[in-house]
């Protein structure tokens, strides 16, 4: 019998409560950010809910000149690469980056980063800024 | 077990590809609905192929927004009957931007399990506006840039990354940073090399009357507003930036338009013509690309190297001519590298050199690639197929490759992710 969640609602509910979670593979140990079903490692389907450093590196980025609409409010932010403490990649948006200074900030990749979470309408989400 | 192998083999005997363009402005599309298209694609296809619809066995129509776009869904009945269909099977089906590349497998996978003999594979898209509501289908209104591209973005995952501020041609960026990185290549070097496969894409498409939107060369536009060189242009306020390297002219125009391939059983296909082109492997891969930070992403690793597995070619040896997805030019660098046409690397050298033009020993994109023949969604897959069909038969004129290809690949990204790739050799 499949013992299923609503693990997208999960998920943001977690934010709510300042949490960054993840599901860790019971089997091999793998982390899925964000969570999905099966174990990208081992295939395995038994995963369970584990709290996440919030710590990454920033690997690589992009300047966003004309974010979406609904995301202007943010601006300016880039678009940054994450790979998590934990393992996993993950892409989203990174504040706190002086967009001036592109060359020396690919020059110093990789970047500690950090999570933060954002306060949209109606939900909150997970962006990421530098460490100190 | 995985054999990668087909049962039977199959070849291309037909393609056909209308013009790319706008159908409420471009000249030889105006008025024309998506039936009317993708006729124009099938019906030439048949020509092409020397045969008529009733020896077609069943069809496939990619659209990838028929509702956004076309306000309909159930696209195999809206053309079947302009394609002598009627009672035949078709299906619609769509991959995002790859959609007439993953059409092929289909065509080909149906006629190598001896089900059917001669299968057509099309696809159309309208993309630069939309049916007025409840109005007839040739009567339409434009649809902004933004608005397309925020349905456009219905193709990308809408649980996690977009509800994020994520945007998927932030990729272009992130793999470009990742592979100056990797091998040491100043971003500076990365925008010359953007620059120059966008100015070998545009002197492709003047020479591609199918590409209707380019009508001169990047030098000449350059010297309209008073740039002696093009390199400045391409550095100018003409060609604002997108993101970190990557600038306006990097990135794909929206077009209309509608393309069409038949494939056969390899064992009668000189009944129909006498140069058929075999379809000796293909490869498909999907993923959410939050995991791809190497500037060669596993995605389309994994695609080429089950294509070139079936096709039983090594690509640094093999290949005469290839197309990359091109909707933003950054994977004339990496996509290139990728799929073994050239060493890792060394791309953005060869293209900066002007080794990737037509005329160069390493061809790339010769239809002016989705920058400047343009980008229609569903069809354009199946556009550089047929350019590929037409290189290897040697009627591409003043942008053939000489010699004419051998060996082509065709690789294709579906927004959101999906990598589908063929590898056609010309018919012995």
């Amino acid at each position: 019998m499949v013992k299923m969640q609503p693990y997208v609602k999960m998920w943001y509910d977690f934010f709510e409560e300042g949490k960054v979670m993840g599901l860790k593979c019971n089997r091999c140990g793998s982390y899925e950010f964000p969570p999905v079903t099966t174990c990208h490692n081992c295939f395995s389907t038994d995963l369970s809910w584990a709290e996440m450093s919030g710590r990454g590196k920033l690997v690589s980025f992009t300047l966003n000149p004309y974010p979406d609409p609904p995301f202007a409010d943010y601006a300016p932010f880039i678009y940054g690469q994450i790979v998590l403490e934990e393992g996993p990649a993950y892409a989203t948006m990174i504040l706190g980056m002086d967009l001036d200074k592109q060359e020396q900030l690919f020059e110093q990749l990789p970047i500690d980063v950090k999570a933060v979470i954002q306060q949209r309408d109606g939900y909150k989400f997970i962006a990421f800024e530098p460490v100190g | 077990m995985l054999t990668y192998e087909l049962k039977r083999p199959v070849s291309i005997i037909g393609v056909g590809c209308t013009p790319f363009g706008n159908v409420l402005e471009t000249p030889e599309l105006k008025g024309m609905t998506e039936r009317e298209l993708f006729a124009w694609a099938a019906i030439e296809a048949m020509e092409d192929a020397g045969l008529e619809a009733s020896e077609i066995d069943a069809f496939y129509i990619a659209h990838c927004m028929p509702e956004t776009l076309s306000h309909q869904f159930g696209s195999y009945a809206m053309v079947a009957d302009w394609i002598g269909m009627r009672n035949k099977p078709g299906f619609h089906h769509e991959t995002a931007c790859s959609s007439t590349n993953t059409g092929l497998r289909h065509a080909v996978l149906d006629v190598a399990s001896g089900v059917y003999d001669v299968v057509l594979s099309g696809g159309i898209e309208t993309t630069n506006s939309r049916p007025m509501e409840g109005k007839p289908a040739h009567m339409r209104e434009p649809l902004s840039n933004a608005e397309l591209w925020y349905r456009t973005n219905y193709g990308a995952d809408q649980a996690y990354w977009y509800p994020g501020g994520m945007a998927v041609s932030a990729l272009c960026d992130f793999s470009l940073l990742a592979y100056a990185k990797k091998y040491g290549v100043k971003l500076s070097e990365i925008e010359d090399a953007l620059d120059a496969a966008s100015i070998s894409n545009r002197r492709n498409a003047v020479r591609n009357p199918l590409a209707t939107m380019a009508t001169k060369e990047l030098a000449d536009e350059a010297r309209e507003h008073g740039f002696s060189d093009v390199k400045e242009y391409m550095k100018s306020d003409f060609n604002p930036k997108l993101g970190t390297v990557m600038r306006a002219f990097h990135a794909a125009q929206v077009v209309d338009g509608a393309s069409a391939l038949i494939v056969c059983a390899t064992d009668i296909a000189k009944n129909f013509t006498d140069t058929p082109i075999d379809v000796i492997g293909f490869g498909s891969a999907v993923t959410i690309p939050y995991h791809e930070t190497e500037a060669q992403w596993e995605v389309e690793k994994s695609a080429f190297e089950q294509a070139y597995r079936m096709a039983k070619i090594n690509p640094y040896r093999d290949i005469d001519y290839m197309h990359v997805h091109d909707c933003m030019l950054n994977t004339h660098i990496t996509s290139t590298e990728t799929g073994g046409y050239f060493r890792p690397g060394t791309s953005w050298k060869a293209i900066i050199e002007g080794r990737t033009a037509f005329d160069g020993d390493k061809p790339i994109s010769t239809t002016g690639g989705r920058t400047w023949m343009g980008h229609a969604w569903s069809a354009s897959a199946g556009a550089e197929i047929a350019e590929a069909v037409r290189q290897m038969r040697g009627l591409c004129g003043d942008r053939q490759i000489d010699p004419a290809p051998e060996v082509s690949v065709i690789e294709n990204i579906g927004h959101g992710i999906h990598v589908n790739v063929s590898v056609l050799r010309a018919h012995v």
